[in-house]
């Protein structure tokens, strides 16, 4: 109790020095709450894009799939019996928000004047406008089941081919045996997703014609989307449960092992995060260590009093460390509060952010609020604190006491 | 009666630099309970370097220093802390109080550091022997020099301690008060049977005092007698 007032009102007693250190700290803080909620809004905006506008959280196929299906697409393709299978499961778990089916293949793209080689995937219009609910169509309307001919193009794809809304098509592709099919198509839209690399080749159409012009009733992908991706590690328990029970065999890819693109930026980030952290870090120690150099030399007679009263070392350097301890915790406490404060208001700012590399869209700048990163930087910021200051403090507790007692 | 201060052939050698410096040469004394003492001499006589070794701050480089037959060379620090908070008071020429806690925690100090029960009374107690009940909740910096040297008489004295140690305490204060000080110091040791050893190179003190007095010049006790026998010897 006695060092805890002696703490506070030694804080209070060099207001002015006090006063820097708090907002040395405090500064430090207010960066590591809102760049931490900078970097989380964007883990959780990108995470949410990439599963809403491609991958889903889960997509199922046909055992060998991932290994073969560019060799062979015909012998890893998902029969109508087995999606059947893999619905009546899935209906039945109420963390499941849609299923859609998918089938993809490469094809030549025309018109008049040019030909591009697309990426073509075979969507149930009405259950993929859910998946893909994070594209953005920027021309035209999204697909529907009952237009047939009907076809989304990406950005890229559709500059590439000078071709706008409404205009016909032919598209091109090889069936299973290798013999080359056409049909008509005609843009009802055209998308934008979060990778402009997808948009330069993506190509979007009504599974029942790509089944058509392939001449198969398969496809390749069941996909599922969940309602919460916080849902996803309790949903694939219980999906490999029923699998084993029903003797299904299951191959899946969850949407982050698909997500290559995601993880890159969440490195990216990591690693700024983690730097600017040793920049705070290091502010906070130059700072606590300064300021218990000069606390300790000033109160060099005190120390030698106190110890000539009866007070042990380690109780000397505990003070110090308390002292330190208290003045990082409220600084660390005011910043959090300032950071949280800052972090609403830019967020209402709704300040748009330029699209990162490899992507289309440009995005709203969020901040989220982050507990852990609020907790991480109080306790960071109160053990560097400490330790900082454990040194000079130790140092002026093993002063003679005589020596201490004669300085002025 | 034993001694409750036993020191032997007692030598205390600094660097200075490159030159050796005999703070203290063969000092041989004992101190008795309730026994008040005058440390007397010139300035470099080595009073300051005995009370620190008798107060257990620091150690001898020759002899033995032994209070309450604890011989103090060989307790760690640990020990040494314990045993002054417990047996020991000290005033200092600068007073020393903590500047950030009121009249009356600093006088609490040395019972929380001995965890005494019942502190309320007894720092009341003794904040009114020393006539400053009134100022129980100010700071060091709202007082004169007189009063804080009166607080830190009653913080040295407030746990009853065996010995008190005070390294020339008039020293930063008016003959007057000065006076008074001294007074009151020997009134309460005397009170509570505390023994003193006070370092002064006062002429006036050391003239007028009626205590035993220890006269050092270059670190050798070369008196240890009543006052009177000094002015016969014309030291």
């Amino acid at each position: 109790m006695l060092e805890i007032k002696l703490a506070f009102r030694n804080i209070l007693r060099h207001k002015r020095r006090s006063l820097m250190t708090l907002l040395a700290i405090m500064t430090g803080v207010i960066g590591i709450v809102i760049f931490g909620g900078f970097v989380e809004a964007n883990y959780s905006g990108l995470r949410e894009s990439v599963i809403r506008s491609q991958y889903g959280h889960v997509q199922l196929y046909a055992p060998g799939y991932l290994q073969n299906h560019r060799k062979d697409p015909a012998g890893h393709r998902l029969s109508p019996d087995r999606v059947d299978e893999y619905l009546q499961l899935l209906e039945s778990d109420e963390r499941v928000l849609v299923t859609t089916r998918r089938l993809e293949f490469t094809g030549l793209l025309g018109n008049a004047g040019t030909s591009q080689a697309a990426m073509i995937r075979g969507v149930d219009p009405d259950s993929e406008s859910m998946i893909n609910s994070a594209l953005t169509i920027l021309e035209g309307n999204e697909l529907t089941s009952d237009d047939e001919a009907g076809v989304l193009l990406g950005e890229g794809l559709a500059q590439s081919l000078d071709a706008k809304v409404g205009d016909e098509l032919t598209l091109l592709a090889a069936n299973d045996d290798g013999v080359m099919n056409a049909v008509d198509v005609q843009i009802s839209g055209i998308f934008r997703s979060f990778a402009k690399e997808y948009d330069d080749r993506a190509m979007m159409m009504n599974i029942q014609r790509a089944q058509e012009l392939l001449g198969i009733d398969d496809i390749d992908q069941l996909v599922v989307l969940l309602n919460y991706t916080s849902d996803l590690p309790a949903f694939m328990g219980a999906l490999q449960a029923g699998a084993n029970e029903h003797q299904l065999p299951l191959e899946f890819q969850t949407w982050d092992q698909m997500a290559t693109f995601y993880h890159k930026v969440v490195d990216l980030y990591d690693g700024l995060f983690v730097f600017i952290n040793i920049v705070i870090i290091a502010i906070v120690m130059l700072s606590i260590i300064n300021t218990t150099m000069v606390t300790v030399m000033e109160r060099t007679q005190e120390i030698g009093t106190i110890r000539a009263l009866g007070t042990r070392r380690f109780s000397v350097t505990r003070q110090f460390l308390i002292e330190c301890g208290l003045l990082a915790m409220i600084s660390a406490l005011a910043g959090v509060v300032v950071g949280i404060a800052l972090s609403l208001y830019i967020t209402s700012l709704e300040i748009m952010m330029p699209a990162p590399p490899g992507s289309s869209q440009g995005f709203p700048l969020r901040i989220e609020l982050v507990p852990e990163t609020w907790l991480f930087s109080v306790v960071g910021v109160v053990l560097v604190a400490v330790l900082s200051a454990y040194f000079p403090a130790a140092s002026a507790a093993r002063r003679n006491i005589v020596d201490a007692l004669r300085h002025v | 009666m034993n001694p409750i201060v036993r020191v032997s052939a007692l030598g205390k050698r600094y660097r200075l630099g490159e030159t050796e410096v005999n703070a203290l040469d063969g000092v041989t004394l004992d101190i008795y309970p309730g026994e008040s003492v005058i440390l007397s001499g010139p300035s470099g006589s080595g009073k300051s370097t005995l009370l620190q070794l008798i107060g257990c701050l620091d150690t001898p480089s020759t002899g033995t220093v032994k209070v309450l037959d604890l011989d103090t060379q060989t307790q760690s620090d640990n020990a040494l802390s314990e045993f002054r908070a417990r047996h020991m008071g000290f005033v200092f020429q600068t007073f020393n109080l903590i500047p950030v806690l009121s009249v009356y925690e600093n006088v609490e100090y040395p019972l929380l550091l001995n965890k005494e029960p019942a502190r309320k009374e007894k720092i009341l107690s003794i904040l009114q022997k020393v006539g400053l009940e009134k100022h129980a909740h100010q700071y060091p910096n709202a007082l004169s020099g007189g009063q804080r040297q009166r607080v830190a008489i009653a913080r040295a004295l407030v746990h009853q301690p065996k010995l008190l140690i005070a390294d020339e305490p008039t020293a930063n204060l008016d003959r007057k008060t000065g006076d008074q000080v001294l007074e009151l110091m020997f009134d309460l040791a005397n009170t509570s049977k505390t023994a003193v050893v006070v370092s002064s190179h006062d002429p006036k003190i050391i003239a007028e005092t009626d205590k035993r007095q220890i006269h050092l010049v270059d670190g050798v006790v070369i008196s240890d007698k009543p006052v009177s026998h000094l002015k016969v010897a014309g030291l």
